[in-house]
């Protein structure tokens, strides 16, 4: 079965008198473990698809259904807990709280589902921060960290709740390919080892080498789909 | 200066919510001022219309000795005339003085009425009836009959005072009183009038006589316990008190004493020194309301350090950078204190019917205040209020602005 | 303790807009401490001079004198007898009692005349209850049986009179016939209860009672009890034990007036109160709409890691509840300084009055010093609170809600 299944989706986006159609009529089936780019232009529509797949934004029609449920007719707060244990985040602009550290900025994801005791808590943050090569910094706050590190950061903090879906909206933009390379790095061995599914929105190329499947958009149409081994 | 003001209105529109909060908290304060000032207004007005139509008049003659003595309602300390002038004659005098342009001769005495239970204690005052209709607001509070005219043995009295004595209007009172010469008399006077006043001395303490028959009653013909002269402006009594006490002097009346309405009693010099401290609270209560706005401008500031930069780069100078940021908060204040003082002058202006009721606990107070305090809708208020709160808060935003010219502009730059 | 943390994390990013906000909160506490202290600290040497010289702690008197009390009369008084006294004695508590016989007089010096009260003292128990002894300036207490009065010495001096002078007092009896007594004035006093200097003679009780014709009637009871409650539990112990006319009251029901009187000023104070915390409720509402405006990007990311609004909503109110509690340490402090410093100088009553006389109805002279109270700070300590708290909330559900897409991609 189908991790998340889209169809017909649309979405229109009402500025002012005018009406502006960012999806149109999106069909789209990803599987667990898989490890999506989605690519195309500015304004072609991936932002908004992947906003869509991540329960933050409602469509204007179509459907989405996630692992199984249909989750149009769902509450705010019901669409919150579907991010809160199903899902995971990475942002272009990292969006980490810059009160917190390193360390309790990834703690703060589990916190939220707090089904860990405090030591375990701890030593999850700090085997995950390790793994994403931040060990040492992990009481560093993110103005005290470099553009790769804060990434990471937020790659942990996507991760540590060990979500079915992780959602990266351009992960890469702000960051030099040395840097990018080493976060993707990160993200294929997580999607290796617990098989996680990635879905990228991007139009990094050296991102798209790292995808098993490409999909490009087009003026809010999927025009190109295709799955590499 | 004009483009600066473009800028400046377009800023304040760019997140509304936060101007609007700034506005509202300036508003609100500058209501409670001008309501306040309305209340206290009406509240010193009133007192010192009180003090000046049943206490001090404009000016006040009486005898050295009496001063001490007028709980005493003494009648061994008169006014009764001049040199060798009777009191009309001085009176008349006195009328020819500038800026006199009534002279009210009172006769106060003690008076008691014997009801069966008890002896009910009074003030009386002899008056000349026309005078305090024309000098004293009693016209609107005498709600039954007339007032006294002169000649005949007649009284006006207070609501509670002739529910005390269980009588009305039309009916009989026998009231008894000491003489000049000290014994102990009685007389019978034909009710004609009724007071309903919320000045606690004229419901239940008061009751008026024609000045002639209290004379001729206490043996104290052509004299007056004290002597009230009316000026044409009661704030330009004290320019005319020096010719009063130039006459008095000039005519051996050096046991008179003369004295302006202020001086008259402690109470009014209190409102006087209280009036004062107000508006220090206004003030104060304003430069809370800043600490609204001196937060939203910190953000503001903080918030545009790259547009600040970017302007001084284009070769906005220092000085206009400050004045743009003090417009802005300039502007908040204008909108702010204009709907502040439209809607305290509404509320005050609606209270100044109705009244704010401070009920019995006035009545055991030893001054001169009516129970129903009516603010006084006045348009001065609304533009004290208006004023104090731009000048206020324009001040306080200098400082986060003071901030926004001195930073430096490739630091500002560098962001970017 | 994942929340508390981020909340103090959050109020320490910006200190100084916590500080000016927390200040506003902090005044109105000073404020409100330093009026309602000095109201405490009138009011209480109000009741004390109420009670120990004018009301006592209790009375027995006849409902329906009670209710005209004010105006003197002579009828409905009490005729003492052994029952009564009986019943006084038997209450829980007691430390003495003395009889009294209210009555008006028309104090004459030969020139002039002026209505006051005359008192009908006991000179042997009276001592016991009231004060009056103490504040005898010249002089001494009249003695039983004789025509000797005391009076307060500004209404001396306004009438002229000297110890050794006699008094006229013009008086009517029962029977409405006029009467005098020429009392030898023996002593004067100047107590710290105004109206008690002004127009207060004391007369020995068997005199006043014999120049009045009334027999042995009084007005009423006075009990002294060995604390100020007392006189408000005793009367429910002595209430049911009198027979109908007879009543107790204690110095609360005495002194209605007073007690209106502070009660108007107490709902004052409530609306100087009121004002200044609805400016710090603007200031709270302002903090956290800048806060959420300043962190949108945060806020969207926390909604999109599954938070829920509820949660977002805490964390403000955590936030303003943190100013609140800031603003109200600083201002119990503020408060505690300012009334340290007016209890060390104490205020004298005639600067409030500027320089004159009036009391506005207070029974007070002299300097008073404040009081205070642990429920009064605590009652405005939490209101403080609360009310930072609750002004919180809308503009906390108001960034809540805000749609985390836009939220995310602020700007």
């Amino acid at each position: 079965m189908a991790l998340v299944k889209l169809i017909s989706l649309e979405k229109i986006y009402q500025q002012g008198k005018i009406a502006v159609p960012a999806l149109r009529g999106i069909d789209m089936e990803i599987e667990s473990g898989e490890f999506t780019t989605i690519f195309g232009p500015s304004g072609s529509g991936k932002t908004t698809l992947l906003n869509m797949i991540g329960c933050l934004d409602k469509s204007t029609s179509g459907e989405i259904i996630f692992a199984g449920n249909s989750i149009n007719q769902l509450s705010r707060n019901e669409l919150a807990d579907i991010r809160r244990y199903n899902l995971g985040f990475i942002f272009q602009s990292y969006n980490l709280i810059p009160v917190l550290t390193a360390f309790e900025n990834v703690e703060f994801a589990i916190r939220l589902i707090d089904k860990h005791s405090k030591k375990d808590r701890r030593d999850k943050v700090m085997h995950i921060l390790n793994e994403v090569g931040l060990g040492d910094m992990a009481y560093r706050k993110p103005n005290e960290l470099s553009g790769g590190q804060k990434q990471r950061v937020a790659v942990a903090r996507a991760l540590i709740k060990e979500p079915k879906l992780v959602l990266a909206d351009e992960p890469t933009a702000n960051l030099d390919s040395e840097t990018s390379e080493e976060v993707l790095q990160i993200m294929k061995k997580m999607n290796e080892e617990l098989n996680t599914t990635f879905i990228f929105s991007t139009h990094d190329p050296q991102v798209m080498e790292y995808a098993k499947r490409l999909v490009e958009i087009k003026d809010g149409r999927i025009t190109k789909d295709q799955r590499r081994d | 200066m004009k483009f600066l003001i473009n800028i400046a209105l377009k800023n304040m529109f760019r997140n509304k919510l936060r101007t609007f909060v700034s506005v509202l908290a300036i508003a609100f304060a500058v209501i409670v001022i001008v309501f306040a000032r309305g209340l206290i207004d009406g509240m010193i007005e009133s007192s010192y219309s009180m003090y000046i139509h049943y206490d001090t008049g404009h000016i006040k003659i009486m005898d050295q000795e009496y001063e001490q003595k007028q709980r005493l309602l003494s009648l061994a300390y008169t006014v009764d005339g001049i040199a060798n002038k009777s009191l009309s004659e001085m009176e008349n005098e006195l009328l020819k003085l500038e800026g006199i342009e009534m002279v009210i001769p009172r006769v106060k005495f003690g008076a008691a009425v014997s009801t069966e239970e008890e002896l009910v204690q009074m003030m009386a005052w002899g008056v000349d009836g026309q005078k305090e209709l024309k000098f004293t607001n009693l016209e609107r509070e005498l709600v039954e009959g007339r007032m006294v005219s002169s000649g005949n043995r007649e009284v006006v009295m207070g609501t509670e005072l002739l529910r005390r004595i269980d009588k009305n209007v039309g009916e009989r009172v026998t009231m008894v009183f000491n003489t000049a010469y000290s014994s102990f008399q009685g007389a019978t006077f034909d009710i004609v009038g009724r007071i309903e006043s919320n000045l606690p001395l004229l419901n239940k303490d008061l009751v008026f006589m024609p000045i002639d028959t209290a004379r001729h009653l206490l043996y104290l013909e052509e004299e007056s316990t004290e002597l009230l002269l009316v000026t044409d402006d009661r704030d330009k009594a004290i320019n005319y008190l020096p010719a009063v006490k130039n006459y008095l002097s000039a005519n051996e009346g050096e046991r008179y004493l003369a004295q302006e309405w202020r001086e008259g009693s402690s109470f009014i010099q209190l409102l006087q020194v209280g009036e004062r401290i107000y508006n220090f609270i206004y003030i104060f209560l304003l430069l809370l309301a800043s600490i609204v706005v001196i937060n939203t401008m910190v953000m503001i500031v903080n918030e545009r350090t790259q547009e600040i930069g970017m302007m001084s780069a284009l070769g906005l100078k220092k000085k206009d950078i400050l004045k743009l940021f003090i417009l802005e908060g300039g502007a908040m204040a204008v909108i702010g204190s204009f709907i502040g003082s439209i809607a305290g002058g509404t509320l005050t202006y609606f209270l100044s019917d109705i009244g704010i009721n401070y009920g019995t606990a006035i009545e055991d107070m030893d001054i001169l205040m009516t129970t129903i305090i009516y603010p006084n809708f006045k348009l001065e208020h609304l533009i004290f209020g208006f004023s104090l709160g731009i000048v206020i808060t324009s001040l306080t935003a200098i400082i986060p602005a003071y901030r926004a010219a001195n930073m430096d502009p490739t630091e500002a730059l560098r962001d970017i | 303790m994942f929340l508390p943390r981020l909340v103090i994390r959050n109020l320490s990013r910006h200190k100084r807009r916590v500080f000016i906000t927390a200040l506003i909160i902090a005044f109105a506490i000073l404020v409100y401490i330093m009026i309602e202290g000095l109201m405490m600290g009138l009011t209480e040497i109000s009741f004390a001079n109420i009670i120990n010289l004018d009301s006592g702690h209790l009375q027995i008197t006849d409902r329906n004198y009670f209710a005209d009390r004010d105006e003197l009369p002579l009828k409905n008084l009490l005729t003492p007898t052994r029952e009564i006294e009986e019943q006084i004695e038997a209450t829980a508590g007691l430390e003495a009692y003395t009889r009294r016989l209210d009555f008006s007089v028309n104090l004459n010096n030969g020139i002039d005349e002026l209505p006051v009260k005359g008192v009908g003292i006991d000179p042997g128990k009276d001592p016991a209850v009231f004060d009056l002894e103490k504040h005898l300036i010249s002089g001494r207490m009249p003695t039983a049986g004789s025509r000797e009065i005391i009076m307060g010495a500004r209404l001396a001096d306004l009438m002229d009179f000297e110890i050794g002078d006699y008094g006229i007092m013009l008086i009517r009896t029962a029977e409405q016939t006029f009467n005098t007594i020429d009392g030898e004035i023996v002593g004067l006093f100047n107590t710290p209860h105004p109206s008690l200097n002004d127009s207060t003679v004391f007369i020995p009780l068997s005199t006043a009672q014999a120049s009045l014709n009334l027999g042995d009637q009084i007005s009423h009871y006075v009990l002294r009890m060995e604390e100020r409650q007392r006189g408000i539990t005793a009367v429910e112990d002595l209430n049911p034990a009198l027979n109908d006319p007879l009543r107790a009251y204690s110095w609360r029901s005495t002194s209605e007036n007073l007690i209106y009187m502070l009660e108007l000023q107490q709902i004052e104070t409530q609306i100087v109160l009121a004002i200044i915390l609805t400016i710090a409720a603007v200031g709270i509402v302002n903090t956290v709409i800048l806060s959420a405006l300043e962190r949108m990007e945060e806020l969207g990311m926390m909604k999109a890691m599954g938070m829920r609004e509820k949660e977002i909503v805490h964390i403000f109110m955590g936030e303003a509840a943190g100013i609140g509690l800031i603003g109200g340490i600083m201002g119990l402090i503020m408060g505690a300084i300012g009334l340290y410093i007016f209890n060390h100088y104490g205020i004298d009553m005639s600067t409030l009055a500027g320089g004159g006389e009036i009391t506005y109805g207070f029974p007070v002279s002299g300097t008073i010093y404040a009081g205070w109270s642990i429920a009064s700070f605590v009652f405005v300590f939490s209101y403080g609170l609360f009310v930072s708290i609750l002004a919180s909330i809308f503009p906390a559900l108001w960034a809540a809600r805000k749609d985390p897409i836009k939220a995310i991609y602020h700007r």
